[in-house]
């Protein structure tokens, strides 16, 4: 009598368990859904329209001088200007050009000393002053010294990025490298896994969430670098054009290019969103 | 039934096949904060038993299968396996933890490939084992999810059929149902000692603090003193084997067992808590 009951027991928490499982699934679908969820859209919107209304006016009807303030349908006409007549193409291409090679040579070596000093803990322990002491330093301090090094072309810019993003990715990585969880390195030890494999297949692993959370910060900030590094010396960019707009109290152009830079800013960010949700689909919301 | 408590096994006899633990001592820590977790430890496992340990919290335990497993490298004494010394990298010695160890980035599937690949086994076998052990631990359409997307008891299974991928002569088990709830607990013990029967009956050293687990599981019962951790006393469980919690109660040989088994622990259990406050597991 005992063994049938275990059995049907058995059979039972079986199929229990498959409830659960798909009972999760769902809940994971329903997650997706409220992400995007309409009437929130529709509110944010109409916020943002009110917002301009104000703003247009309160020019209108000669509270602000439009000199200083520009407004609303000026910037719009601007705008269209720039990007109908394709006048801010080269421009948006030297600064996205710029700030992708700063991105990517800050993710690349950030990775690799991020890795580096989680992984060797003396390693850490002798560049932590260095790294830190370099890491806090404002480091768009830095632009006038990387003109003079690098000119004031594209390669100026690039190394400012790169400045920012390296230690962006260099701290995160560290963090996740170090953070992997001891069992699990334990589990591929005792499976008779090499040190090297460990480090491929189970610390790396467990560091991605850190390194994309790393690489979000570093990609917003090579742009910041990047628009910086034009304002200062240059002759083509987005940074540059914003200089050249003030410089000729230009008010609407200025805001026309902050829309666009704001715009772009917008883009890069989703899209990396979207890389950290398809990176962590194992584990939906593990680390935001 | 023999119930006979003796002081500590006497290791080496004339059978070399087995898992020998000889005179292990380890201390952790340095200088004044020096704590010795397990004290000239003795004990053999040989093939087709299952040894349990069974003892207070923080005695050292875990010590024991840390140091076989290779996890643990400073220790005084020897370890044997098949009659030669314990050497480290060993794939022939499965490991089970207490805590959720499979890699939440991979697929059950992934998973349980993971130990196959770490010995080189090529790619068409790694795939026909693997959907064989899906098939024993019945997880069959279950491969491609992630373990957070299953129960506890299912993700217990995946680590069951992972072991298993390491096709291990010895299994470690430290409190593997531990953290299960009691049902899906008695559920996981029947299944693996039926998992484990059709598998060759590896020797395995089965750390629990489950009294009732012990006597079920284990063909031997090892007690262990509360820190440093020695065998206090050795026990034989001569009950007939497809023990169950149902099958065992009211029988007069389980309920001495019991109380014996009981009476030692109690004890060193007690005297761990004077010792100690708040112990901790090592």
């Amino acid at each position: 009598m005992s063994i049938v009951s275990t059995e049907t027991d058995n059979g039972t928490a079986v199929s229990t368990e498959r409830a659960v499982g798909s009972d999760r699934t769902r809940r994971m679908g329903r997650r997706v859904l409220e992400r995007i969820n309409p009437a929130l859209r529709l509110q944010q919107l109409l916020l943002f329209g009110a917002l301009l209304l104000i703003w247009e006016a309160v020019v209108r009807v000669g509270w602000l001088n439009p000199f200083w303030s520009s407004q609303p349908t000026r910037i719009a006409g601007r705008l269209w200007e720039l990007v109908g007549t394709g006048a801010v193409i080269p421009h948006l291409w030297a600064t996205l050009s710029a700030t992708f090679m700063g991105f990517a040579i800050g993710l690349v070596s950030g990775v690799i000393a991020g890795a580096l000093l989680g992984y060797f803990r003396r390693l850490a322990d002798l560049f932590e002053p260095l790294v830190m002491g370099l890491y806090s330093l404002p480091r768009v301090a830095l632009a006038p010294l990387l003109i003079l090094y690098f000119g004031i072309g594209l390669s100026s810019k690039v190394a400012l990025a790169v400045t920012l993003a390296f230690f962006l990715v260099l701290l995160n990585t560290q963090a996740g490298v170090r953070g992997a969880d001891i069992n699990l390195k334990n589990a591929a030890k005792t499976m008779g896994a090499s040190e090297f494999f460990i480090v491929r297949r189970v610390v790396m692993p467990a560091a991605i969430p850190w390194i994309i959370t790393g690489a979000q910060n570093a990609l917003i900030f090579s742009l910041t670098a990047v628009v910086v590094g034009e304002m200062l010396v240059s002759t083509v960019g987005l940074g540059h054009l914003v200089t050249r707009a003030s410089a000729t109290y230009d008010t609407t152009s200025v805001f026309a290019l902050l829309a666009i830079m704001g715009f772009v800013a917008v883009v890069l960010n989703n899209v990396l969103l979207i890389i950290e949700r398809r990176a962590q689909r194992y584990s939906p919301g593990a680390r935001r | 039934m023999t119930t006979n408590a003796i002081a500590a096994p006497s290791v080496r006899e004339e059978d070399e096949a087995g898992l020998w633990v000889e005179s292990v001592s380890v201390t952790f820590g340095q200088g004044s904060r020096q704590t010795r977790a397990l004290s000239e430890t003795s004990l053999a496992v040989r093939p087709g038993e299952i040894v349990c340990l069974i003892g207070p919290s923080g005695c050292g335990k875990s010590t024991v299968l840390n140091v076989i497993s290779g996890l643990i490298n400073e220790y005084e004494g020897q370890v044997h396996v098949g009659g030669k010394p314990l050497s480290l990298p060993n794939r022939r010695i499965g490991y089970m933890f207490q805590q959720d160890a499979l890699f939440p980035w991979l697929t059950v599937t992934e998973n349980i490939i993971m130990p196959m690949k770490v010995a080189g086994v090529p790619r068409a076998e790694r795939q026909e084992r693997t959907k064989e052990l899906i098939g024993t631990v019945q997880l069959d359409g279950f491969e491609r999810h992630y373990p957070h997307q299953l129960s506890g008891g299912m993700r217990k299974r995946v680590q069951l059929a992972r072991l298993l991928a390491q096709d291990p002569a010895y299994l470690l088990l430290d409190e593997p149902f531990g953290a299960l709830d009691a049902q899906t607990r008695l559920i996981m013990q029947k299944e693996f000692l039926d998992i484990w029967a059709r598998r060759g009956k590896p020797g395995s050293l089965f750390v629990t603090h489950d009294l009732v687990e012990a006597i079920e599981m284990g063909d031997r019962i090892l007690v262990f003193s509360r820190r440093p951790g020695r065998i206090r006393a050795e026990y034989h469980v001569d009950l007939p084997r497809s023990r169950t919690v149902t099958s065992m109660m009211g029988s007069h040989e389980y309920e001495t067992l019991f109380a014996s088994l009981w009476a030692d622990l109690e004890e060193e259990a007690r005297l761990s808590m004077a010792a100690s406050p708040g112990g901790d597991e090592s």
